[in-house]
C-alpha cells in the first residue's frame, strides 16, 4: 500500500521544487514581455496585461546579435581549448609514470588555481594580455578564461580517463596504434560521456563570466553578453524589460545545448563501460 | 610462423627482482604453456614478449630477430587477454578490423580475413553486435578472432579461459586445441590450472618466483618430476608427501623408514644421503593401494566417488593420504594400506628429487 501512496507524494514534491526553481525564471520571460510602463505600476504580476516585443525589437537595433556572436565565440573558444589540453593533462597524470609527488602536488596546484578568487590574478593577466597585444580581443578572453576552465577540465576528465581500462590501450598498442590514434580511437571514444558532460559544464562556467570580461574588454562592440547587460542598468534607470530580455535570450542557447547533450550523456552511459 | 627465444631475461619492479634469469627456446609451431602459482610471474614474461613490459635484462627473439627493443606492434604477436580487452565502442566486426585498419591491409583482404575467422569461430550472428551484449565465452571467442586475423608470428594467451564456466572452459579448451592444428602458428599459453596445462600443451614451463623449475613434454613432467615443487604441482589429486627417514644405504641398496615404521625399499641411486637429513617420499594416488592383510592400517575420513573410481581421504600416523581405489569403504573405518615402491619418488630436504618411480600409472 505504502508503495502506492509513495509515488504520489513524490511526485506532488517534485512539482513544489520545481515551481520553487521555475518561478524565477517565469517571472523573468513574464517581465520580457512587458511594457516598460507596465511593470513599473503592478509590481506583482507574472504575466504582463499587454504583451509586447517592443525590448526585443530595441536590442535587436542596438547590436544584440552582435554581442551574442562575441559570447558564442569566447565561450566556445575557451570551452574546447580546455577540453583539448584538460584531456590531455589529465591522459598524462593517469597514465604517465611521473612520480606520484609530482602528479600529486600539480594537481593539488591546479586545485589552489581553481579556488583563488580569480582578482588575485587580475594584475599580471592584464600585463600579459597588454604585452602580447590581446587586451580587448576575444582571442585574449579566451586565453584568460583558462584560469577558470583549464582546471575544472582537468579535475572533471581525470576520473573518466582513470575508467578506461589498461588493457584496452595495451590491446590497441598491439593492434599497431601510436599514442594519438591510441588518444583519437580509443581513449576519446570511451570518455565520450565524460568530455560531453564536462564541455557543457565548462560552457555555461564561460559563458556567463563577468569580471575577466569587464576588466579586459573596453570597446563596447567586443562586449560579451553578460558584460552587455550591465548596460542597462544605469545611474538613471534600470530597464527591465532589456535587462530580462537579454537573459531570455541568453539562457536560450544553453538550454538547447544542454538538452542535445543531455541525450548524448544518456547514450554514453548505457553503452556500458566494461 | 616463428620459434621464439629467451636468454638469461630479467625484470625488476623497483626493488622487487620478478623474473629471474628466464632461458627458453619455443619451437616454431610449439604449443607451450607456462604454469606456475599466481604471482610466479607467467603474465609479466608474456608481457614482456608481447612488448607490453620492457626487459630490464636479457634478450627476446622472435625467429632470428632480437625484438627486446621494438614496438609491440612490430613484434607480429597478437595477444589474447584474460579481460578480452574488446573494444566497448565498436562492434565485433570493427574489433577484428581495428588491427587491420591499423596495419593499412587493403579493405578486400580485410574482409576476406574477417570472413574467415567469423567462420572458424562461429560468430555469424553476432558481428554486428557491441561486446556489451554479448555472453562470456562469445567475447572470448572475438578476442581470438581479433588475434586470428592479424595473421600474427606468434599468439600468446593470458590465462584465456578464467573467466569461464567449467563446461565452457572444457569447450574452448577443445577449440583452442583444434585451432592450434588448423593454423600450426606457435602458441604460448599462460595459465595456473595444471589440467589445462596437461592437455593442451606439447611443452609445459613450470614456474616458481621468477624461475623456471622445469620444462618437459606433460608426461615428463608427470612421471619425472625435477623436484617436489613440480610433483606437488603436475598431477590431480595432488601427490602424495610423506615424510621418511633413510634407514640405510648400502651397496647401493636404500631403505627408508615410513612414519608408520614400514621399510621401504628404494632400489639404487647414485646420491649418498646423511642419515638424519629429512626426505620426503612422493606417491601419487594411484600407488597407494587397499590391502585388507596390511599391517598398516589407516583412518578413512572422506571419500570422493568420482563414477568410475573413488579418491579416499584418510591419515595414517597423523600423515594425510588419498588414495585411487575402486571401491569406497566407510568413511570412519580402518583400512589396510600398501605402498607400491616402483611408485615411489624420493626428494632431499631441499625438494630436489633423489629417485623417480620406475613405474607410472597414466593419467590426465
Ligand atoms: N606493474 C607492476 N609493478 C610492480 N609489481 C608488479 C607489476 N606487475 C606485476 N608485479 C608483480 O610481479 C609479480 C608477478 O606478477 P604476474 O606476472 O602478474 O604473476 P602471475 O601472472 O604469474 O600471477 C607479482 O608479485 C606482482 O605483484
Ligand atoms: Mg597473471
Amino acid at each position: 500500500m505504502i508503495r502506492h501512496i509513495k509515488p504520489l507524494a513524490f511526485y506532488m514534491g517534485l512539482v513544489l521544487v520545481l515551481l520553487f526553481f521555475l518561478l524565477p525564471i517565469l517571472w523573468m520571460i513574464g517581465t520580457a514581455f512587458t511594457p516598460s510602463g507596465e511593470y513599473i505600476s503592478n509590481s506583482l504580476s507574472l504575466l504582463p496585461e499587454h504583451p509586447t516585443m517592443e525590448h526585443f525589437r530595441a536590442l535587436w537595433k542596438d547590436g544584440f546579435p552582435e554581442r551574442l556572436a562575441n559570447t558564442i565565440v569566447v565561450a566556445v573558444g575557451a570551452t574546447f581549448l580546455a577540453l583539448v589540453f584538460g584531456f590531455l593533462a589529465s591522459y598524462a597524470l593517469v597514465r604517465f609514470d611521473f612520480p606520484r609527488y609530482l602528479d600529486h602536488s600539480f594537481l593539488l596546484l591546479v586545485l589552489m588555481i581553481k579556488m583563488m578568487p580569480p582578482i588575485v590574478v587580475a594584475i599580471p593577466l592584464f600585463q600579459l594580455l597588454k604585452g602580447i597585444g590581446m587586451l580587448d580581443s576575444s582571442l585574449g578572453l579566451i586565453l584568460v578564461y583558462q584560469v577558470y576552465t583549464l582546471p575544472f577540465c582537468i579535475w572533471m576528465l581525470l576520473s573518466f580517463v582513470r575508467e578506461v581500462p589498461l588493457s584496452l590501450e595495451e590491446a590497441a598498442c598491439l593492434d599497431g596504434t601510436n599514442l594519438p590514434k591510441r588518444l583519437l580511437y580509443i581513449v576519446l571514444p570511451l570518455c565520450a560521456p565524460g568530455l560531453a558532460a564536462t564541455f557543457i559544464f565548462t560552457l555555461i562556467m564561460a559563458w556567463n563570466e563577468f569580471l575577466f570580461a569587464l576588466l579586459y574588454l573596453s570597446t563596447p562592440s567586443h562586449f560579451t553578453l553578460p558584460l552587455y547587460v550591465s548596460n542597462f542598468i544605469t545611474e538613471n534607470e534600470t530597464y527591465w524589460g532589456q535587462l530580462m530580455g537579454i537573459g531570455l535570450l541568453s539562457s536560450l542557447p544553453m538550454l538547447f545545448m544542454a538538452g542535445y547533450v543531455q541525450r548524448y550523456l544518456l547514450r554514453g552511459f548505457t553503452m556500458q563501460m566494461k | 610462423m616463428a620459434s621464439v627465444t629467451l636468454q638469461n631475461l630479467r625484470k625488476r619492479f623497483k626493488n622487487q627482482e620478478v623474473l629471474r634469469g628466464i632461458d627458453l627456446q619455443i619451437r616454431d609451431g610449439e604449443f607451450l604453456v607456462l604454469v606456475g602459482p599466481s604471482g610466479c610471474g607467467k603474465s609479466t614474461l608474456l608481457r614482456m614478449i608481447a612488448g607490453l613490459d620492457s626487459t630490464s635484462e636479457g634478450c627476446i627473439k622472435i625467429g632470428e630477430r632480437n625484438v627486446s627493443h621494438v614496438t609491440p606492434a612490430q613484434r607480429e604477436i597478437a595477444m589474447v587477454f584474460q579481460s578480452y580487452a574488446l573494444y566497448p565502442h565498436m562492434t565485433v566486426w570493427d574489433n577484428m578490423a581495428f588491427g587491420l585498419k591499423m596495419a593499412g591491409i587493403p579493405k578486400e583482404e580485410q574482409v576476406l580475413r574477417i570472413q574467415q575467422a567469423v567462420d572458424i569461430l562461429q560468430l555469424h550472428p553476432y558481428i554486428h553486435r557491441k561486446p556489451a551484449e554479448l555472453s562470456g565465452g562469445q567475447r572470448q571467442r572475438v578476442a581470438i578472432g581479433r588475434a586470428i586475423v592479424r595473421q600474427p608470428e606468434v599468439f600468446l594467451f593470458d590465462e584465456p579461459l578464467s573467466n569461464l564456466d567449467a563446461k565452457l572452459r572444457d569447450q574452448m579448451r577443445v577449440q583452442l586445441m583444434e585451432l592450434h592444428q588448423r593454423l600450426g602458428t606457435t602458441m604460448i599459453y599462460v595459465t595456473h590450472d595444471q589440467k589445462e596445462a596437461m592437455t593442451m600443451a606439447d611443452r609445459i614451463v613450470v614456474m616458481r618466483q621468477g624461475v623456471i623449475e622445469q620444462m618437459g613434454t606433460p608426461l615428463e613432467l608427470y612421471e619425472r618430476p625435477a623436484n617436489r615443487f613440480v610433483a606437488g604441482f603436475i598431477g590431480s589429486p595432488t601427490m602424495n608427501f610423506v615424510p621418511v627417514k633413510m634407514k640405510h644405504q648400502n651397496n647401493g641398496e636404500s631403505v627408508v623408514t615410513l612414519p608408520w615404521s614400514q621399510d621401504i625399499r628404494l632400489g639404487t641411486w647414485s646420491a649418498s644421503v646423511n642419515k638424519d637429513e629429512r626426505l620426503e617420499l612422493g606417491i601419487r594416488p594411484q600407488g597407494v593401494l587397499l590391502d585388507d592383510s596390511s599391517p598398516y592400517r589407516m583412518q578413512v575420513d572422506v571419500t570422493e566417488p568420482l563414477g568410475n573410481m573413488v579418491y579416499v581421504h584418510g591419515r595414517i600416523n597423523g600423515v594425510r593420504l588419498v588414495v585411487e581405489t575402486q571401491k569406497a569403504p566407510n568413511p570412519g573405518s580402518q583400512v589396510g594400506i600398501h605402498l607400491n615402491d616402483a611408485m615411489c619418488h624420493l626428494f632431499d630436504g631441499e625438494g630436489q628429487c633423489l629417485r623417480q618411480a620406475m613405474e607410472h600409472i597414466h593419467a590426465a
